[in-house]
Formats: C-alpha cells, structure tokens, sequence
C-alpha cells in the first residue's frame, strides 16, 4: 500500500435550530460524530485521521513510501524467506528494501514481515515496484513469487525563465513557477543557487511597517495552474571582472531550488538544471553610463560621465561628436563637440565627461552621442543613453 | 513482468484499494468505497502536459530540469505575465468582498468591481497602441462618476463591442460615429447632464449594434492575428528600456471602483431611513449567477437609492424567467421583471405580459396609513395584514391582531427580507381583494416526493449477500412501518439511527398533506408543518449522502423564496403573521445542496446572498426597526436577543462560507474568513485557533501550524482538559512533519489521559502503521471497535480498519464480516456502508 500521508476526516454537519422539526435531534446526531472538532461543531476539520483512499498522483520530487507486508496467510510454517523490492524506472532499477539480503528465517502462520520503503522520485514516466519473494516449505521446497506494481509520474511544476540584461551588467532572471497538479501547493522554498560568477539577490519581498514580506500575499498557497512569478537580481562577482571573456558569450548562471508541500505537509523538491544566459554582445565598442543624476533642476546643466570600451580585438582611434537629436528636445548638449578621444587600445576604457542642458520639463531621454573610429571611418551611434527626470524648482 | 503470476492478483488488488478520484472528492463526499478491483495498474493518470523540456528533476545531480529560455523570448510570455497580474487583482477584490460583509451595500458594489475589474482587464490586452480605445475607456469612466446609477449592462455592452471594433481595426462607418460621440463626451464632460450621458450611450450602443455584424463575420480570427501582431512590439519595449514594467502596468480603472465603493458606503449608512424619492432598478441579464443587484448613489444628484435585493437566480428559475426586450427589468428569483414604481403600489407600471395584470389595491394606501397607530415609515415593508379584508373584521382589528398574533419569538425567527419581486408580489396580495389575485404557478413552490419506491436498509443488504439469509432475518431494526405514523414514529427512527426508514417516513407524512408521490407540479398549500417535513426528509437524505436526490425533490423549492413560502401570502390561515415560513436551517441546506452536487460556486453565491440578508436584518434591528425593515415597538431586551439570534446566524452561514471555499481547496478564503470570525467567537476562539492551525497543516504550511498550534497551547495551559487535545495536535503537527515516531508519542500520551477518546485512539493507529507496525495498528483498532461499539463504530475507524485488513492479508473479506456484524448489531439502517469496502 502507498503510504502517503493520511487526511484529516473533514465534516459536514447540518445546521439545525431547536425550533425545528427533529432539530434537537439532528443536532445530536451531529454531536455524536467524533471526526467533529470538540466545542466546534460547525468547524469542518476535526482531529480524526483517515489513511490513504487511494494510491493518488505521484509527481516527480516527492517521496514514494510504501508499505510491504508479507504474511502467511497459511497454516504451514514458512522458512529462508527473502523479500527484494525493487523500483524500476525507464533507466535504472533501485533496490529499496531495508530489510537485509540476509534471508529472514522463518515466518509463523499468521505472522508477517514488515517494511516501509521510500524512494524519492527522480525521473518521469513509468516506475514499477518489483516485489520479489521467496521461501521454502517445511517439505524443504523452495516457492517463489514476484509482483509488480506500475505507477506514472507526473510533473509538477513548470518554469519558465527571462532574463533582462541591465547596462550595468546585472542580470534580472524572472522565473515563472506554475503549478500543473490539480491540487494547491504550498511553496515552502524558492531560491536562486547562484554559480560561481555571480551573487544574486531576491527582489520577492516588499519593505512594510513590518519588516519586509513577500509580494505573494499572506498565504504562500499556489492555486492549481496558478503561475507566480520570481524575480532576482544577479551581479557579477568583482573578481571576474578581470576577465571579460567571463562577461561574454554563454554564462552559468544558477539554479532554481523549489521546495513545496502539499496536504498534510507531503513534501517535493525540484532543482532546476544551470540555468544558461547569452550575454548580449556589445559590438566594437561598448558605452556605459557611470554616473548621472535621475532628477535634475528645468533650465540647470547637469554632468553625466559615461565609460566607454573597446570591445574589439584592434585598437581604436575615437572622435566624440555630440548631436542634438530630435527624438529628445528636451536635452542639449553643453560643450565641445568633435572632440579627439585619441587612442584606444584592445580591451581598455575611457571614462569621458559631459555635460548636458535640460529645458523642457517631464522624463527626458538622452540621445546623440556619436563615436567615430578615424581608422576605419565607421560611426557608432549611441542613443536612449540614459533618462533623466526633469523637474521646475521654482516654487 | 513475463512471470507475473495470476494467482498474486488478489493480494495486487489488496494492497492498493487505490483508485483515481476527482480532486476534491475526498472532502465532499467522505468516504467513497474503492472497488476491490483497483489495483495499481489500473491508476490512469494523466500524463504530463509538458513533456517537451524533458525534465527529470534531481536534488542532488544536473541532469533536471532543462529550460529552454529561447521559448520564452516570445511575446507570449509577457502577455501570460499580465494575465496573471491582472487575476491576481481580481481576486483581491473578491477577497475584499468576502470581508465586507459587514455590509450588503458593499458587497454588492465590490462585486460591481469585479466585473470593472475584468472588463479592463480585458481592454488592456488589447489596448496597446489603441488610442482609439482608451478614449472609450476614459468616456467609460465619466459616465461612471456622472452617472452611477445608469445601467451597467449597457455601458458594457457599449464598451466591449466598441474595443471589439477598435481591436479589429476596422474603420468603418459606424466606428467614426463611435468616436465623434467619445469626442463629444470628452469635451462636454463637466457640463453634461445624465440625461446627456443617458443619450449618448443610447446612441453609441446603437451605433455599436450596427457594427456588431459586421464583428461577427470578422469575429475572432482577426482578434487573436491581432493579438500576435502586438505582442512583439511589447516585447521590444521591455528589451529596450527597463521602465517596460510602466507599460505593461495596467491603466485600469480602479479608481472608478473606489470611487463607486465610497458611494456605496455612504448609501449604506443612510439606507435605514431613506425615503424613497425614487426607486432606479437595474439588473443585468447576463449570465452572471450571483448578485444581480447594485446598490449606487450619485453623489452630484443625491438621488439615494435602496438596495435591491435578490437571490441568485438557479438554472430552474432561470427556465422560467421570461425573456425581457431591451427595458431595464429585474432578474428576481421568480423570474418576475418588475420595475418599481415610486414604491405606490398604485403606481405599478407595465408588467411583462408574462404576468397577469395586477388588481388595484381595494383601499387607498395613504389614508390607511395614516389611520393606523403603527405608522411605518417605510411604504415597502408595510404590513400586508393590514389592507387585507378577511371575513367579517375590518381593517382597523387587524393592526390589532397582527401584532398580538404574532409572538416576539416567531417574529425573531421567522424574519426574513424577501427579494423585491417577491415582496412586491406579497404586496400585492395582501392590497388586492381576498382571492382576486392569483400568483402565476410557475412562480410557487410545488414541491412533491419524487421517490416511490421505499429506501432499503444497506447494512441488511450487505449482511445477506455474505452471511445469509439466516443472519439477515436476525438484524432487528426499526421500519417505517414498525413506529406510529406521526412525528413521534419519525424521531423514534430517527433516534435509533433508522435515517432510511425516517425518510419513507416523511415520504407518508407529506402524503398525508397533499405533497406526496407525483405530487410535484401541483399547486398546494403549504402550512409550517409540511415545510418542516420537507426540511427533516432533505436534511436526512444529506446526511445519507443521497446529494442527487435531496437536490431533485428540492429544486421544486426554487430560491426558497415564491411569495407562497412567506406567512404573508396565507392571511387567513396565519393572520398577521409576517416572515419566512421556510426555517433558517433549510435556508442554509439548500444553500449547501450545490456544492454536494458538486458546483461549489452556486453555493457560495447562495451563502453570500444569505449572509446579505442576515446583515440587513441586523441593521434593521440596530436602527429602532423590527427585523424586516418595518417599524415596530421592540423592547430592549426583545431586541438584543433578535440580535444575538441573527449574529449567531450570520456565524452559522460563515462557518459554511468556510467549509465551501475549503471543500474546494480554497484555502486563502477560507482562513480569512476563519481568522475574521476569530474576533467574533471569543467563546470558542481557541478551538477555533487550532481549527486553523488544522487548515494550514492540511495546505502544507507546517511552520505556521506549528506556530498557532503552540499559540493555543500556551493559551490553555493552565486548563488540564483540553491537554489532550493539545497533544493530539502536536501529534497531527508531528505527522505532517513526517515525525511519525514523534507523532505516535503524542497520540499515546493522549490516549493515556483520555483512554476514551477514540480520535486519539484511531490517530495513534494510523501512526503505529507508519512506523511499520501494521499489527499494532490492527490490534488498536480492533480493541477499539468491541470495546464499545455503540459509540466507537464510526465510519473514519472502520474505513482505517478495512484498509489494514486489506493490506494485511487476502482474507480481508472474513475479517470484515465480523465487523458487519458488529455493525448490523449496533447501528441502525443509516450507518454509512462504504467505509467497509465490501460493495
């Protein structure tokens, strides 16, 4: 017999007042009933505990138990008895049987051998239990008999993953979580395991009176194909920053850890396999914001430094042109346009100040910078750099 | 598998009385036999939906789940993500209304949001770029603040055949004409009247009307090419800038619910003594089953308007309603549109011609009122009894009468507040003539038997089958025929546990009325006595669990609320007598009935439509009115106790509400509504504290359980009776933790100090089986049951015991027979036989 968890014996007791016909005696009918919570007796749960009705879904993470009894259902005394369970799956056969290989001597009539076994379930599809036993009658004949129980898996969960690459070479892994059982889950766990190149950071809680709570609401309770949705920031850890070969190209990132419970606290844990990113390529050259203000006074100038990087394998020789482009009027440029950056070797940046104008109020954007590489003539345009919030002060 | 031998299919069978069960089985219907025949093999499960990423999850090696993040680069991914946004709002909302149940104005308009809610919702699918329709949607919101009270429906349909077209792309006609009336709404918004508002939403519907064959033939084609269309773009948007969260964000139109929500509060706080300068009815026809009422107040116009009330409607009134044109009617329980007039009866405007015309009242309403010393202030509740000539006593006795007839305690019990169409009918009735007005039959309740053949006793079935006739005859159990034919023959069977035989009983009682076999259809006359006959025969056909049958014999009931169900509508045979004659406790089953059949929203609708009328009453009761909203003189002790009544009442429903939502595994809902009758029940709080502790043990959360459960235990510490019960739930926390050991301990230590607790017992058996200790187990369980079996067979033991002897050996079957006899010696022809697994 699978052994999952047993259930509480829910209770449904009819409401009767003491006006109505038979209603005194309905209500002690309903009195009588012991599933029913003590002093509760319109409370649906009670203490009563009922086992397993049926051998349920088994979904991948979850721990299969089962119960193997061997008894002598004959009058005869049984000797050497041997009882191997076996769990063959679409890869492996698992022996699970904790009872020794040691052959158990004799069984009485009416007597059994007990054992509980668990497996925890680690592949899809079909397993078959494979019971085997064997014993010798008292003639000294030796009998044997195997049974096969066959059960599917399912799945569980299912994730999807995004990513979102920042500028500032963070990397935002959404992970969508849905659960495919027919039955609500309880997610006791999720996190991220980052790899070794990054540390990560949840973005799932949100700071209130009381300290910080999870955005998901009070109950950590997933409705049958409900999906819900992670979100974690991950940084590069400094050190790889000396190599940005790193940076580039496929990256590990991490792994899921999902644990969840369902009724009665049965358990399941899923990890998920690395989880790989493509690191988006930069082309030539490579332009980052390094500082610049979010909000800035209407009619001010305000200095925005940005990081350029030569990203390709030959040097660079850069001219910095700045255009007043019409997709952002609200922003002008301040300073000196077609100004020689000078070299640029393989690899190396460039940290080049500028300074800006804001004249129209609201969220700004800034656009037009130009690079051109005297070597090879090509320009690099850069646009939507950044975005400043422009605000009047004069109130 | 080639050596699989025939002759161990039966200890197969055995081992695993498994079978496949829909998921919420297990909590409805308690224990539902397993045919011996399951066996693991025949387990059909589903297979899993999402084979394609090959997934074989693994804690400990690399090999699990393979995410192909390419997939998810589609536009398809963000659009789910909205969705789910955009649910979890909704249910939010519908969290907000489950806990406004302070009031029924509010409630009613929160479910008004909901449907806001879902409507922008779905325009901001298909909003992006579309500027054609959010200008639909601001115009929407105008309306909305200049004219709550205008019919919802219409703005709908309006708005969604409107997106419908602008999603569509088309650029016809009918759509310019569309936005030039937007246009004009937009620029005369501050100065536009309802009337204006009224108009033009007539037009634009008109003007939609027209478009909506053309949708037809375009129809859902073009929509879902379209939705492909978009989507790209949105995704393009989120790679370029991170702030792409600003788009997704949905511009709902929250702020009309709130603003409506505020509305109705206030509406709420005045409803007591409003004077109804006018009376706005809307309903929507829509499929819509819960509430079709909405209770608004334009804030600009003071126009206050009442609550309407009415039941959900079920599919059997649904059959029966006639279909109205395109005048505001009211969906009402008895398929009645009726519009209210200035709430003069006199002044009843066009009936649907379903109905026949209506009487003119025999007296002049104003001039009785004010003759009467009862003047009531409120023209809708007024007393039926009081225009009614009956016989020879005039209409100045009958103030008398109504009030010295009626008792304070059947006033208090009976109360109940009737839909509109419904009070509007009994209004009717008692202004008309004696006998002039006659209720269409298809708005009364004709209930009727609708089994004929007497219920057999399946303990004695079962006793037959395998022990013989001899053991058979031995059973001695009460019959219907063996007890008098009256009220006291019932509850002798019903004493002895005879629940089978009972209901043959009622079977004859109501045939003794006039409501017996094929009686169904007919119109009859129902008394107190027949209703509680039917109420005792439903009850007990529930506690059988015949779900089927209960629910047939009750839909001739419908909403329980046919004018002919109310005290009012039978002046002569209960003078005076005002309210429900239907009990509360049927109220309450025939709620539950859908969720036993397995639609557990109908239920939930039903409960929360009686949870609107139970805080109405209290209201009424809290504001110097008696419980139906008429004035009377209560005095203060009569007025508390109707209090306490009702409040006791309203936790009746909301324990049901509770059970419902966690019959299907809601379990969000169900502890809120659990947590908020917490501060209510301080009498029972700590039972009801471990209550939940119980719920979150089920859903999984064992740290929460763990936590409440030591909150109560530190609670009762210095009660030493209720130890044990401390202990059985560590042993259940213990459990759920998989501490099985941990678990049988508690269990034993609170057997030890309650021998006599047979939970305890059972419980401490089920653990010993966990442990390995399948003997033990049977050895507990079986003491157990012979020690006493009058009060210890109980179906959740016997269905443990079955099981183990199931497990344990192929020879079950001998072993439960001892206990069918047990069994037949002790209980009577209502013990529920499927927990022995022997059919």
């Amino acid at each position: 017999m699978r052994l999952t968890k047993p259930t509480i014996m829910p209770h449904h007791p009819l409401v009767t007042e003491s006006r109505d016909l038979c209603g005194d005696l309905i209500s002690r009918l309903n009195d009588a009933e012991i599933s029913r919570t003590p002093g509760l007796g319109a409370f649906p749960l009670g203490n009563l505990l009922t086992l397993p009705q049926n051998f349920g879904n088994i979904f991948l993470g979850e721990t299969f138990s089962s119960y193997i009894s061997v008894h002598n259902d004959s009058s005869q005394l049984c000797k050497e008895i041997t009882l191997k369970a076996d769990l063959q799956t679409g890869s492996q056969r698992l022996s699970l049987s904790s009872i020794g290989t040691q052959p158990i001597p004799e069984l009485q009539p009416d007597h059994s051998i007990d054992d509980v076994i668990h497996h925890e379930v680690k592949e899809l599809g079909t397993h078959i239990l494979v019971c085997a036993v064997s014993y010798m009658l008292t003639s000294g004949e030796r009998m044997q008999f195997r049974k096969f129980f066959k059960f599917q898996v399912l799945k569980p969960l299912d994730v999807k993953t995004k990513f979102y690459n920042a500028e500032s070479d963070e990397v935002y892994l959404e992970a969508q979580i849905q659960n495919i059982t027919p039955g609500p889950i309880y997610m006791e766990h999720v996190s991220l395991d980052p790899s070794q190149q990054y540390t990560s950071a949840e973005l799932n809680a949100k700071d209130g009176k009381e300290g910080s709570h999870p955005v998901f609401g009070t109950l950590d309770c997933l409705s049958p194909s409900d999906t819900r949705q992670y979100l974690y920031c991950l940084t590069p850890r400094p050190e790889i920053y000396s190599d940005t070969r790193l940076l580039k190209g496929v990256t590990n990132i991490g792994k899921l850890d999902i644990v969840w419970k369902t009724s009665m606290g049965e358990r399941g844990r899923l990890q998920t396999s690395q989880l790989q990113r493509v690191a988006p390529g930069y082309g030539d050259i490579r332009l980052t914001v390094e500082s610049v203000p979010d909000t800035v006074a209407l009619e001010s100038s305000f200095d925005l430094v940005c990081k350029i990087t030569n990203c390709c394998e030959r040097t660079m020789d850069l001219t910095l042109v700045l255009q007043n482009v019409t997709s952002s009027p609200g922003l002008l440029w301040s300073g000196v346009s077609g100004r020689q950056l000078g070299k640029l070797p393989h690899n190396e940046s460039l940290d080049i100040p500028l300074s800006l104008i804001s004249v129209i109020p609201g969220l700004q954007t800034i656009s037009g910078l130009r690079l051109t590489d005297n070597f090879l003539k090509r320009t690099y345009e850069h646009d939507e750099i950044a975005q400043v919030f422009v605000v009047s002060v004069d109130t | 598998m080639s050596t699989q031998d025939e002759d161990f299919m039966l200890e197969d069978e055995e081992d695993n009385s498994g079978h496949l069960q829909p998921p919420y089985s297990s909590l409805s219907s308690a224990m539902v036999t397993s045919p011996t025949t399951d066996t693991l093999d025949s387990v059909v499960l589903e297979s899993s939906p999402f084979d394609d990423f090959g997934k074989d999850g693994d804690t400990g090696l690399d090999e699990s789940v393979d995410l192909g993040p390419s997939e998810l680069a589609g536009g398809i991914e963000i659009n789910i993500g909205k969705r789910a946004g955009f649910d979890l709002e909704t249910t939010t909302d519908t969290e907000q209304s489950r806990e406004d149940k302070a009031n029924i104005s509010s409630y009613f308009a929160d479910s008004g949001d909901d449907f806001f809610d879902s409507l922008g919702a779905a325009k901001d699918d298909n909003q992006l770029g579309n500027d054609l329709f959010t200008s639909i949607a601001i115009s929407k919101s105008e309306e909305d603040i200049f004219a709550s009270e205008m019919n919802a429906i219409e703005i709908k349909e309006s708005d969604v055949i409107g997106v419908g077209a602008s999603q569509d792309g088309l650029n016809n006609e009918g759509m310019r004409r569309i936005n030039s009336f937007i246009r004009k709404s937009n620029e005369e918004e501050k100065r536009e009247t309802l009337d204006n508002v009224d108009q033009f939403v007539e037009i634009a519907a008109a003007a939609t009307e027209s478009l909506s064959k053309d949708l037809k033939d375009q129809g859902f084609v073009n929509e879902s090419s379209e939705f492909t269309e978009i989507e790209p773009e949105n995704v393009t948007r989120i790679h370029l800038r991170e702030h792409a969260a600003s788009i997704c964000e949905p511009e709902t139109i929250a702020f009309e619910g709130e603003g409506e929500r505020g509305a109705s509060d206030q509406a709420d706080l005045q409803i007591a003594d409003i004077e109804e300068e006018e009376i706005e009815e809307f309903s929507q026809n829509d499929e819509r089953p819960g509430f079709l009422s909405q209770l608004s107040q334009s804030q600009q116009l003071h126009h206050q308007v009442p609550g309407v009330l009415s039941p959900p409607v079920d599919s059997s009134a649904r059959l029966h309603g006639p279909v109205v044109g395109t005048t505001p009617s009211q969906l009402s329980p008895v398929g009645t549109p009726i519009h209210l007039g200035d709430g003069d009866c006199q002044d009843v405007p066009a009936l649907s011609p379903s109905i026949p015309p209506i009487i003119p009242p025999a007296f002049e309403t104003q001039s009785s009122i004010s003759g009467s010393p009862f003047c009531q202030p409120s023209q809708e509740m007024k007393s039926g009894s009081v225009f009614a000539p009956f016989g020879s006593t005039g209409p100045a006795d009958d103030a008398f009468t109504s009030i010295l007839s009626m008792s304070d305690a059947d006033r208090r019990h009976d109360a109940w507040i009737p839909s509109d169409a419904t009070s509007h009918i009994l209004k009717t009735i008692a202004t008309s003539p004696a006998g002039t007005y006659i209720t269409p039959i298809e708005q009364l309740s004709t209930p009727g038997v609708l089994t004929f053949e007497p219920q057999s006793d399946p303990v004695r079935e079962l006793v037959l089958r395998y022990m013989g006739e001899q053991e058979a005859i031995k059973r001695s159990v009460l019959t219907a025929d063996s007890v008098t034919q009256d009220i006291d023959g019932l509850k002798k069977l019903i004493e002895a546990g005879c629940l089978h035989a009972a209901i043959d009983l009622t079977g004859v009682l109501l045939e003794q009325v006039g409501q017996g076999y094929g009686k169904c259809g007919q119109v009859i006359v129902h008394t107190l006595h027949s209703l509680q006959l039917w109420f005792c025969r439903l009850a007990l056909m529930v506690k059988l669990r015949m779900y089927e049958q209960a629910e047939a014999e009750m839909r001739a009931f419908q909403t329980l609320d046919t004018p002919d169900l109310y005290f009012q509508f039978y002046a002569n045979t209960y003078p005076g007598r005002r309210g429900s004659m239907v009990s509360f406790s049927m109220r309450l089953l025939h709620a539950e009935l859908p969720l036993l059949c397995g639609r557990s929203q109908e239920t939930l609708d039903r409960l929360y439509y009686m949870l609107a009328v139970c805080n109405r009453i209290k209201l009424n009761l809290s504001s110097d009115l008696s419980e139906d909203g008429s004035a009377t003189h209560m005095t203060y002790e009569a007025r508390k106790v109707s209090l306490e009544l009702w409040s006791k009442r309203e936790t009746d429903i909301m324990y049901k509400i509770g059970s419902t939502m966690l019959s299907v595994k809601d379990y969000e809902g169900a502890l809120i509504i659990y947590n908020s009758l917490l501060e209510k029940e301080q009498n029972t709080r700590l039972e009801l504290l471990a209550g939940i502790g119980r719920i979150h043990l089920q859903m999984g959360n064992i740290t929460e359980a763990t936590r409440i459960m030591k909150e109560v235990e530190e609670a009762t510490k210095t009660d030493g009776s209720l130890s044990c019960y401390n202990l059985i739930s560590r042993g259940l926390v213990a459990m759920c933790g998989s501490n099985f050991f941990d678990a049988y301990q508690h269990f034993k230590s609170a057997v030890q100090m309650k021998p006599h607790n047979t939970c305890a017992v059972n419980n401490m058996a089920v653990c010993s089986l966990y442990l390995g200790r399948l003997k033990d187990a049977l050895n507990t369980l079986e003491q157990l049951v012979h020690s006493d079996p009058a009060n210890t067979l109980h179906e959740g033991v016997l269905f443990n015991l079955c099981t183990l002897y199931e497990l344990e050996t192929s020879r079950a079957l001998h072993k439960k027979q001892a206990i069918l006899d047990l069994v037949s010696k002790h209980k009577g022809d209502g013990f529920p036989v499927g927990c022995l697994k022997m059919t």
